[in-house]
């Protein structure tokens, strides 16, 4: 392979991996604190997508101005389903199967819900076009705008959950739920915002997602499953392990899709998912802590 | 004669804590060894290594003078190794009676069998009124009994108890005690991993082993143990040791 | 408790023979297309109702039937029938590594890992273009009559429900439900949850994989988006849940009672269908997460006890 085709590969890979890698911080977060998996992940993905699809349909703006509009409706959805749907669920052993059917049962009616409003097709919303070049490579300037875009969201992430009273909270759950309750912080609240906070994640990425790519709202399963591989690779509960997994998987699809095919590309997140669970249960970042 | 049960130096480490530090001890056909420590001292951790839920790092488990050391817990089950779980794990939704009878299926050849057997036990611990309620509308206290009742139900020649007199009245510690007194009555030998509940340990144990951070710190007869100024220091504080006060 | 009793068996089989007879060619194929969904629900009740491992690829092993149906009449020129049973014994083949794959990951992990599993084979089906047709398809010759399909399918259908109760009650039933209960004690009392998941699983492929083979021989059409079907995936779940996971009569119950509201709100609202749909699963779950059967069950035992109380009440803790 050409040097410098490899190296465009590599670029192509990493930017995209930005997005994988806000993706699974949405799923790490609602996983870790709370032990929900949400199986709606990826149509909120789309839906936040599609969302800005039709409003830059009508308004030709910047799509990253549309993009704290993409976050609020899911992070709205997401506070809404917690409080009224999930939360309600009695929190007994089955709990988990329980939730895990109905994030079931909520990715259908999102995914109906967006095919109502905004149709079935493909769509993609081209605002950045071109590329920025650096000698021989190309930077893709809708992709490198993503990239950028979610790094500072992932890092203004990282500044809430650190240095903020509610972030703070919010990872005392994630720890240790009683010990949490006992120091005051109300469950409830904090399950409701952290689930509010995943789903909003979620947005964010489907909004950059649609600047790079076409999406449908039946392509929602395939993006839930790739935040969960990224999730499973980098080890649950681990900030850098999610990035370094978003990279990794980033490249295995932009790889594969070059030497293979796109279509086997879109399995790649799948086969990454199950190889590492079934050889690291822990995920990368399990195997560096040994 | 062999020991019917024998862990020899048996460790296990999580991470860099040491859970259990090379624990030798023998348990005697129909005996009842208490094995004894604060809590983190490593019995449920002594436990799962024995039933094979957990893997040693070294050491050895031998049963009937074989090593049972690499097989799952279904096969020690099968072997004739029950157990209770210091938080109980009754399963919730089948009724009392069929909690038992899946553990007796262990030894039965028919579900039929099983189920005849299973009743057999209910009776044994006065549990038969509630055959048919779902498990998890049990009292504490039934569903300890519960407990031993499924580990009865393999047909076991030992049992490991787990907590099993914890959060009970002192009547329902009693009723217990009888229990596993005619556990050995019928040969079976138990094992009981407890950390407080002393006036029930001295009364029922034959031999008692004391752990204190996974390390064997004591073992023999209730007595001298109880007497014993290590053990006293270990487990009350400098204060029982010194005044000569018996806990 | 029992519900059914041999004289409403003997009436609904009579029933079930005698329908094409005196009704139409609509109503047939509607009861034809409730027979699949009846079918693919009491596969999903074995692996998820009764061993409580929840799958959400059950359709994967539908594709398969379907496809191993469609090359078997097309390729080979089998009569449809052994194309069926084809589908049924190659899924059977395949659930065995796969479960043992699969099997070994716990709950959440099994569930997105099934889920992947159809994106895989759905793949595959487009890919391997010289044998599925890839995108374009593969295109039957069209069935002749309904009415052994028809047959056919409630013949399934019976299968399914035998095998479930005979499996309730036996040995192998009962270590099912312990592992769904508490895996690790069910272990510890001696049960080879390994072995016992895995024949569950197994036989819980049987069931989609003749559904798709039926399925697709009366489309007479095959493309991987017909083969896996999303709306199959959580209709058959639905239908389970509502009529009672882990019972014998619940996917029978479900199948029929949702089936016929599905056609009175397709005629209606055929937009909203997997709105509904997920907007049913998510009630069913906050207020009858049992289902159906145990629901009516506990009415009728409540009507029938006018005794007061006894020691078997619910005791707090």
């Amino acid at each position: 392979m050409d040097f410098n085709i490899f190296l465009q590969l590599v670029i192509n890979g990493l930017l995209v991996g930005g997005v994988y890698g806000l993706m699974s911080l949405g799923i790490n977060l609602v996983w870790g604190v709370m032990g929900v998996i949400n199986l709606a992940h990826g149509d909120l993905i789309m839906a936040a997508g599609f969302l800005v699809f039709s409003l830059f349909s009508r308004w030709h703006m910047n799509p990253m101005l549309l993009l704290p509009v993409g976050m609020a409706m899911t992070f709205l959805v997401g506070m809404l389903s917690q409080r009224f749907l999930l939360g309600r669920l009695p929190q007994d052993r089955g709990a988990i199967k329980t939730s895990l059917l109905m994030t079931f049962g909520i990715s259908y009616v999102v995914i109906n819900t967006a095919q109502l409003l905004w149709g079935n097709e493909f769509q993609t919303v081209t605002f950045f076009s071109g590329s920025w070049s650096l000698g021989e490579l190309e930077f893709a300037k809708a992709r490198t705008v993503a990239f950028l875009a979610a790094s500072a969201i992932t890092a203004a992430l990282w500044l809430f959950l650190h240095g903020t009273r509610y972030g703070r909270a919010i990872r005392a759950v994630s720890q240790n739920r009683d010990g949490a309750a006992v120091c005051g912080v109300d469950q409830g609240r904090v399950q409701v915002a952290s689930f509010g906070l995943g789903a909003g994640l979620a947005g964010a990425a489907g909004v950059l997602l649609v600047m790079i790519f076409a999406i449908s709202p039946a392509m929602g399963s395939g993006y839930t499953i790739r935040s969960f591989a990224v999730t499973v690779i980098g080890g649950l509960g681990s900030f850098p392990g999610a990035l370094l997994g978003a990279m990794i998987l980033g490249l295995a699809e932009v790889f594969t899709g070059y030497m293979v095919s796109a279509q086997i590309a879109n399995g790649v997140a799948f086969i990454l998912f199950l190889v590492v669970l079934l050889l690291f249960p822990q995920g990368l970042s399990g195997v560096f802590r040994r | 004669m062999n020991a019917l049960l024998e862990v020899r130096s048996l460790t296990k480490s999580f991470g860099g804590l040491r859970a259990v530090d090379g624990v030798s001890f023998k348990v005697e056909e129909g005996k009842i060894l208490s094995i004894i420590g604060p809590n983190g001292a490593g019995k449920t951790t002594l436990f799962n290594l024995i039933t094979g839920a957990l893997a040693p790092d070294s050491g050895d488990v031998l049963f009937e003078g074989r090593s049972i050391k690499g097989l799952k817990p279904n096969q020690t089950a099968c072997l004739g190794i029950g157990r209770t779980f210091q938080i109980v794990r009754p399963f919730p939704h089948l009724t009392t009676l069929d909690n038992v009878t899946l553990a007796a299926l262990a030894k039965a050849k028919t579900r039929r069998e099983a189920r005849r057997c299973a009743g057999e036990i209910l009776e044994v611990t006065r549990l038969a009124p509630f055959a048919h309620n779902d498990a998890r509308n049990l009292t504490l206290a039934r569903r300890k009994r519960l407990e031993i009742a499924r580990a009865m139900a393999l047909s076991p020649r030992v049992i490991l108890l787990d907590e099993v007199m914890a959060g009970l009245t002192p009547a329902e510690v009693d009723e217990t005690i009888t229990l596993i007194r005619s556990l050995t009555a019928r040969g079976i030998s138990a094992v009981a991993g407890v950390e407080h509940v002393m006036q029930a340990v001295r009364k029922i144990s034959d031999r008692i082993v004391v752990l204190n951070f996974g390390r064997w710190l004591a073992e023999g007869p209730p007595a001298e143990v109880m007497r014993n100024p290590e053990v006293i220091r270990a487990y009350l504080g400098s204060h029982y040791a010194e005044s000569g006060e018996e806990p | 408790m029992k519900i059914w009793s041999p004289v409403s068996l003997a009436a609904g089989l009579l029933l079930v023979i005698a329908l094409p007879f005196f009704a139409s060619d609509y109503l047939v194929g509607f009861f034809f297309s409730t027979f699949i969904f009846v079918t693919l629900a009491y596969g999903w009740n074995l692996i998820s109702g009764y061993t409580g491992y929840l799958s959400f690829g059950q359709i994967s092993f539908f594709g398969l039937g379907a496809y191993t149906l469609s090359i078997a009449v097309f390729r080979f020129h089998w009569p449809w029938p052994f194309g069926v049973l084809a589908g049924g014994a190659l899924a059977a083949v395949l659930a065995a590594p796969l479960g043992w794959l699969m099997l070994r990951l716990r709950g959440p992990y099994f569930a997105l890992g099934m889920l992947g599993f159809v994106q895989v084979l759905s793949m595959i089906a487009s890919a391997w273009s010289s044998v599925t047709g890839g995108g374009e398809g593969l295109y039957l010759p069209p069935t002749a009559s309904l009415r052994p399909l028809y047959y056919t399918a409630a013949a399934t259908v019976f299968i399914g429900m035998g095998i479930t109760w005979a499996i309730e009650r036996s040995a192998f039933g009962l270590r099912l439900q312990g592992i769904r209960e508490d895996e690790l004690a069910a272990e510890a009392m001696g049960v080879d949850t390994t072995r016992a998941k895995m024949a569950a699983f197994v036989v819980s492929a049987v069931f989609p994989a003749v559904a798709g083979g039926l399925y697709a021989w009366r489309l007479s059409y095959i493309d991987p988006a017909s083969a896996f079907p999303g709306n199959y995936e959580i209709q058959s779940i639905l239908m389970t849940i509502f009529g009672g996971a882990g019972t014998i009569l619940g996917p029978l119950l479900g199948g029929v009672a949702l089936s016929v509201a599905g056609e009175v709100i397709w005629a209606r609202f055929a937009e909203l269908h997997l709105l509904l749909v997920g907007s049913l699963i998510i009630l069913v779950l906050l207020f009858m997460p049992e289902g159906m059967i145990p629901l009516i069950r506990r009415t009728l035992a409540r009507r029938r006890s006018r005794v007061p109380r006894s020691p078997a009440r619910k005791e707090a803790r």
